[in-house]
C-alpha cells in the first residue's frame, strides 16, 4: 500500500511539471469581506428563506413563550431529543411527562420516534441553514432520523452566512462534527418533482427564542 | 475614441465568397453608405478553422500563416462578416501559434484590429439606426461564436431594432447552438440534426419568416434543413436586411 | 461495447427519451440561471473558486501529503490507490478487517468508476445504493446518466414500474408515493448495515476534512449509523481551507440545481469521539489516482478542477440530444467527453471530443470557469498527432492545408469544386452528397456554389 503512495507522489510531482493550467488572474481579491446585517434584517432573512425552504416558524419573545411553543408542538408524541440541559432557554423543561429517548438510547428505538428535539450552534439567514455541531448530549440522529424535527434557535445565534460562521474556526484545531441543515430532507430524482422526507426529516419546524 | 476608420480590409470568409457571395456585396453596399471605403485582400481564402477544429494543426497553421501576413499588410482594420472566423482569428490562431513567438505576436497585432460587421457598425462607427425599413418577422439566431467567443450579444439586436417595420420574433432557446459546427454536421450529423430539428421547431413556432443572422455557416445549415423540410422560411445575413431596408 | 456513434443513433431513436431530457435539462438550466443572478459578487466568486482550485493543483503532491497528514492527526486512517481495482481491494479488506457484512452507500462518482458496487458483491457483502436515484439505478441494474440526477432519463412512469416490480409493492408512479416506499425500505438498511461507503465533494487541506453534500440526508445516514464508514475519493477533490470551501459551496448548489445551498452539507473531521453518541468508530479515506495523474501532466489538467456540479450537461445541448447513456462510461457530458479520454486513455475514446459542435454553452456555465472547448481542441490535436484520425480526414485536411495556403490553388479549386457541385445540384439545391459528405445531406439539403464568386462579383463592381 505504501508503493502505492510513493508512486503516485512520485509520478504526480513529475505530472506537475508539465501540467498546463491557467496563468493566475491578477487583482482577484484575498476574499470575501464578511457581510454583517443588523439583528432585525437578520431575522428577516431568515424568515424569508425559512418560508422558501418550507420550514414551520415560530418567533418568541419570551423564554416563556419559547417553551409553551416546544410544548404545544412535542406533547404527546415520541420524542428523540438531545440532553435537556443541551437545549436553550430551558425548554428542556418541556420533556418532562413526556415519551422520550435519548443519544445513549438503542438506534433501533431512537428510529422509532416521530419528533427530534435540538437546537442548534448557529443558523445562517443567507440561506436558512442550521449549523448543527454534534457530541456528548447532542446526537446527530435527533435532526436526522424522526420525520419531524423541532429546533430551538437562540436569536442571538443568527449569523449572515456560512463563510462568517466558519471563521469561528481555526484552522489548525480539530473541528467538531458540523452539518449545515437547509430545509427538510427532499430528492427531485423522480421526473424533477420535489418530494419531501426521502431519508431525513420532512417536516422542520424552527422556534427563534428572544 | 480614436476618429473613424475611413477604409477597412474585408475579410469575405470563404463560404461568402464560394456560396453567398451576395453577402459579401450588401456587406460592403452598407458599409460604403456609411463613408467606409472597402478593400477586398484578393489573396485571402480561408480562416482555417476546418482544419484547426479537426485537430489538424499544422495544416491549419500553413493557412492561419497566410492570412496573418495578408492582413497585416496594411494598418486597416479587418471586417469580417461573420462571428466564427471573426472568433477564429482573433482567438483560436493564439492557440495554434502557442509554440511561435513570432505569429503569437502578430496574431495578437491582428486581432486587436479584428471586427465583425454588426461590431464593427455598432461599437466603432457607433451606429444604431440606419433608417432602414422592411416588412418582416425575424428570428435572430446568436451564433455560438459570436456571441459566447467574441461576447457579442447586443450589437445585432440594436442593428435589427433600428430597422422600421421589422418584428423581432421570441425564439425558445433561442441562444442554443444550431447544430453547424462545420465538421461536426458531418461526422456526428445524427447529434447534429437533432439540434437541427430542436432549432427549426422553435424559430417555426415563433412565427418568423426570416431567419437572420452573423454567420453564413449557421444559416447555411438552418437553410438546407428549411428546404429540407420545405419550409418558406428565408434566411439572411444581418447586412442584407439592412442593405435590403435601405433600397 | 457498442461503437460510440452506434450508441447515438440509440439514444436519437429514442423520441421519449429526448423529450424527458430536453424539459428536465432546460428546467435546471433555468433555476442555474436565477440561483446565479441572486448571488452577490457570483463572478467575483467563480474567480476566487476557480483561482482556489487551479493553484491548489500547482502543487497537488505537497497538497496530499499535507491532507494526509492532517486526516491522520483527526485519527481517520489514509489509504491510496493507483487504479479502481486497488481501492475496491482497499475497501474490501476493510470491510473484513473490521467483520463488516452490510454496506450502504451514498452516491459517489468515484466509486462508479471503480465498479465498486460489483466487486462487493463479488466478495460477499450486501451493498444496497441508498440516493433514491441510485437505489432505481441499482434496482433497473442500469448506469446512472448524469453525475446530479442519476435517472434523468427515466419517467415517472418507468420508474414506478422498476419499483413495483424490484421491490413487489403495488404500482404507482407518483413520486412522493415512491418516495415514500423508498424511504421505508432503505431505512431498514441503515439502521442494520455495519459499513457506510460515501464519496467526497471536497477535501479540506489544513483541517483534514471530508465533505459531503446531499439533499436527501442519505450522505449523512451514510456517515453516521454504520460502524466503519469508507470515503472514496478521487486525489483532485482539495480545497486549502474552510475559506475556500464556502465558496464552492456557494456556487455547487446554485449551478447544479438552482438551489442557494445543499439540503445536507456535512463537515466530517474524524470518526466518533469520546462521549459522542454516534458517527463511525473506524473512519477510512480511500485517495484514488485512476488516471488522474495522467490528466495532470498534460493539455487538460484544467479539468481536474472540475466541482462536478453538472450545469455543463445542462446546458450541452449534445447531451441533451443523446442523454448520458451514450457517453459509454461514468462521465456524461462535456465533462466526459474530457475526463473519459483523460482518464481512459485516447484509443477508445477519441470520438468523444469529436462529439461537439464546440458551442461554449458550458464553458459559459461552469462555476469554475473551466476552458471546456479549448480541452476538446485540444484532445482532438492528441488524436490527430497520435496517428489516430482516419485516413480520409486525415487526407482531406492535408489537402486543405496545401490548397487554402495557396491562393491561386483555392481560386483554381473552389472553381472547379464548384462546378462539380453544381452538377450535383438540381435548382441549385443538392440532395444527396456522396462520402462524408452524406452526413450532411442526412437531414438538410446543401445549397450548391455560387456561379459566381464574391471576388469575381467584386471586380466586376468595380470595372462598372
Ligand atoms: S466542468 Fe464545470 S460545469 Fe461541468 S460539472 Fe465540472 S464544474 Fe460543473
Amino acid at each position: 500500500m505504501s508503493s502505492s503512495r510513493t508512486d503516485i507522489l512520485t509520478r504526480l510531482r513529475q505530472s506537475q511539471l508539465r501540467a498546463v493550467l491557467p496563468e493566475p488572474a491578477q487583482g482577484l481579491p484575498d476574499g470575501i469581506a464578511p457581510k454583517k446585517l443588523d439583528p432585525t434584517a437578520l431575522l428577516e432573512r431568515l424568515q424569508a428563506e425559512f418560508k422558501l425552504l418550507g420550514v414551520e416558524t415560530y418567533v418568541e419573545n419570551s423564554e416563556e413563550a419559547v417553551r409553551q411553543r416546544v410544548k404545544g408542538l412535542i406533547t404527546q408524541k415520541s420524542i428523540l431529543s438531545w440532553d435537556a440541559n443541551q437545549l436553550p432557554y430551558d425548554a428542556g423543561q418541556c420533556l418532562e411527562g413526556e415519551k422520550v429517548y435519548f443519544g445513549h438510547d438503542s438506534k433501533n428505538d431512537q428510529a422509532t420516534a416521530e419528533i427530534g428535539l435540538t437546537s442548534c450552534e448557529a443558523v445562517l439567514a443567507e440561506t436558512g441553514s442550521q449549523a448543527m455541531i454534534s457530541g456528548p448530549g447532542k446526537p446527530r440522529t435527533a435532526s436526522l432520523l424522526p420525520y419531524t424535527h423541532v429546533v430551538v434557535i437562540r436569536r442571538s445565534s443568527i449569523v449572515f452566512g456560512m463563510g462568517e460562521f466558519l471563521q469561528n474556526f481555526k484552522s489548525r484545531e480539530l473541528l467538531p462534527y458540523l452539518v449545515f441543515i437547509t430545509g427538510p430532507s427532499r430528492t427531485a430524482d423522480i421526473a424533477l418533482v420535489i418530494a419531501l422526507g426521502v431519508h431525513g426529516p420532512g417536516k422542520i419546524i424552527a422556534v427563534i427564542g428572544p | 475614441m480614436k476618429e473613424k476608420p475611413r477604409k477597412v480590409q474585408l475579410f469575405h470568409t470563404c463560404i461568402v465568397n464560394e456560396v453567398y457571395p451576395e453577402v459579401g456585396i450588401s456587406v460592403a453596399t452598407i458599409l460604403e453608405r456609411l463613408g467606409v471605403e472597402v478593400e477586398v485582400p484578393t489573396s485571402q481564402t480561408c480562416c482555417g478553422q476546418p482544419a484547426f477544429n479537426a485537430g489538424f494543426h499544422d495544416d491549419a497553421r500553413k493557412v492561419a500563416r497566410h492570412t496573418v501576413d495578408l492582413l497585416l499588410k496594411s494598418g486597416d482594420p479587418v471586417l469580417i462578416p461573420s462571428g466564427s472566423c471573426c472568433d477564429m482569428i482573433s482567438h483560436q490562431y493564439h492557440m495554434l501559434f502557442e509554440n511561435d513567438a513570432e505569429y503569437l505576436k502578430k496574431s495578437h497585432e491582428l486581432s486587436e484590429r479584428c471586427y465583425e460587421f454588426s461590431q464593427f457598425l455598432v461599437d466603432v462607427l457607433g451606429i444604431t439606426d440606419l433608417g432602414a425599413r422592411i416588412n418582416a418577422k425575424v428570428a435572430y439566431h446568436p451564433s455560438c461564436h459570436l456571441l459566447r467567443g467574441l461576447g457579442v450579444r447586443t450589437q445585432p439586436k440594436t442593428l435589427l431594432e433600428g430597422v422600421g417595420h421589422l418584428e423581432c420574433a421570441t425564439v425558445k432557446d433561442q441562444e442554443e447552438c444550431c447544430g453547424f459546427g462545420g465538421m461536426f454536421s458531418v461526422k456526428n450529423s445524427g447529434i447534429s440534426g437533432g439540434m437541427l430539428e430542436n432549432k427549426l421547431k422553435n424559430i417555426q413556432a415563433s412565427g418568423a419568416n426570416t431567419i437572420v443572422s452573423c454567420d453564413m455557416g449557421c444559416l447555411m445549415h438552418l437553410e438546407g434543413g428549411l428546404k429540407r423540410r420545405g419550409s418558406d422560411i428565408n434566411v439572411k445575413h444581418i447586412s442584407q436586411i439592412l442593405a435590403e431596408g435601405l433600397s | 461495447m457498442a461503437h460510440f456513434l452506434d450508441r447515438v443513433e440509440t439514444a436519437l431513436r429514442d423520441e421519449h427519451l429526448r423529450d424527458a431530457m430536453l424539459a428536465a435539462t432546460r428546467d435546471l438550466a433555468s433555476r442555474r440561471v436565477n440561483a446565479l443572478a441572486n448571488l452577490e459578487n457570483a463572478d467575483m466568486i467563480r474567480d476566487l473558486a476557480r483561482q482556489a482550485k487551479m493553484t491548489m493543483l500547482r502543487d497537488l503532491a505537497g497538497n496530499l501529503e499535507t491532507f494526509e497528514r492532517n486526516l491522520k492527526r483527526n485519527g481517520i486512517h489514509v489509504h491510496w490507490a493507483r487504479d479502481g481495482k486497488e481501492a475496491n481491494r482497499i475497501v474490501i479488506e476493510i470491510a473484513k478487517a473490521a467483520k463488516c457484512k452490510r454496506a450502504v452507500k451514498s452516491k459517489s462518482m468515484a466509486t462508479e468508476e471503480t465498479h465498486l458496487n460489483h466487486a462487493l458483491i463479488d466478495a460477499g457483502l450486501d451493498v444496497l445504493e441508498t440516493d433514491l436515484g441510485e437505489y432505481i439505478v441499482q434496482l433497473a441494474d442500469t448506469t446512472p446518466s448524469h453525475i446530479i440526477l442519476p435517472i434523468i432519463h427515466m419517467t415517472r412512469g418507468d420508474i414506478g414500474q422498476i419499483v413495483h416490480e424490484k421491490i413487489s409493492v403495488p404500482y404507482t408512479d407518483d413520486p412522493e408515493k415512491l418516495t415514500k416506499i423508498a424511504r421505508a425500505k432503505l431505512r431498514e438498511a441503515f439502521l442494520s448495515a455495519d459499513l457506510g461507503i460515501s464519496g467526497c465533494n471536497f477535501g479540506v487541506i489544513d483541517t483534514g476534512t471530508i465533505c459531503l453534500v446531499s439533499n436527501e440526508g442519505n450522505a449523512r445516514l451514510c456517515t453516521t449509523l454504520p460502524r466503519v464508514h469508507v470515503a472514496v475519493m478521487g486525489i483532485e477533490k482539495l480545497v486549502p481551507s474552510l475559506a475556500e470551501f464556502d465558496w464552492m459551496i456557494k456556487i455547487l448548489a446554485r449551478s447544479a440545481t438552482g438551489q442557494k445551498i445543499t439540503t445536507y452539507t456535512s463537515v466530517i473531521s474524524g470518526p466518533r469521539r469520546a462521549g459522542d453518541h454516534d458517527g463511525p468508530e473506524e473512519m477510512h479515506v480511500v485517495l484514488l489516482d485512476n488516471g488522474r495523474v495522467n490528466i495532470l501532466g498534460g493539455e487538460i489538467a484544467e479539468i481536474l478542477g472540475c466541482i462536478r456540479c453538472g450545469a455543463c450537461l445542462n446546458a450541452c445541448p449534445v447531451y441533451r440530444n443523446i442523454g448520458g447513456h451514450a457517453y459509454g462510461d461514468t462521465y456524461p457530458g462535456p465533462i466526459g467527453a474530457i475526463v473519459t479520454p483523460g482518464l481512459r486513455g485516447m484509443k477508445d475514446w477519441k470520438e468523444l471530443p469529436d462529439a461537439s459542435s464546440l458551442c461554449g454553452a458550458c464553458r459559459d456555465v461552469c462555476p469554475v470557469r473551466l476552458d471546456i472547448p479549448r480541452m476538446l481542441l485540444k484532445l482532438r490535436q492528441t488524436g490527430v498527432e497520435e496517428g489516430r484520425a482516419p485516413a480520409s480526414i486525415k487526407w482531406m485536411m492535408k489537402g486543405f492545408g496545401i490548397v487554402v495556403s495557396r491562393p491561386w490553388l483555392y481560386r483554381l479549386s473552389a472553381r472547379w469544386g464548384g462546378r462539380v457541385a453544381r452538377l450535383l445540384a438540381s435548382r441549385g439545391w443538392i440532395h444527396k452528397l456522396p462520402g462524408l459528405g452524406g452526413g450532411w445531406t442526412r437531414s438538410r439539403d446543401m445549397r450548391a456554389p455560387a456561379a459566381k464568386s464574391f471576388q469575381q462579383l467584386w471586380k466586376e463592381r468595380k470595372r462598372a
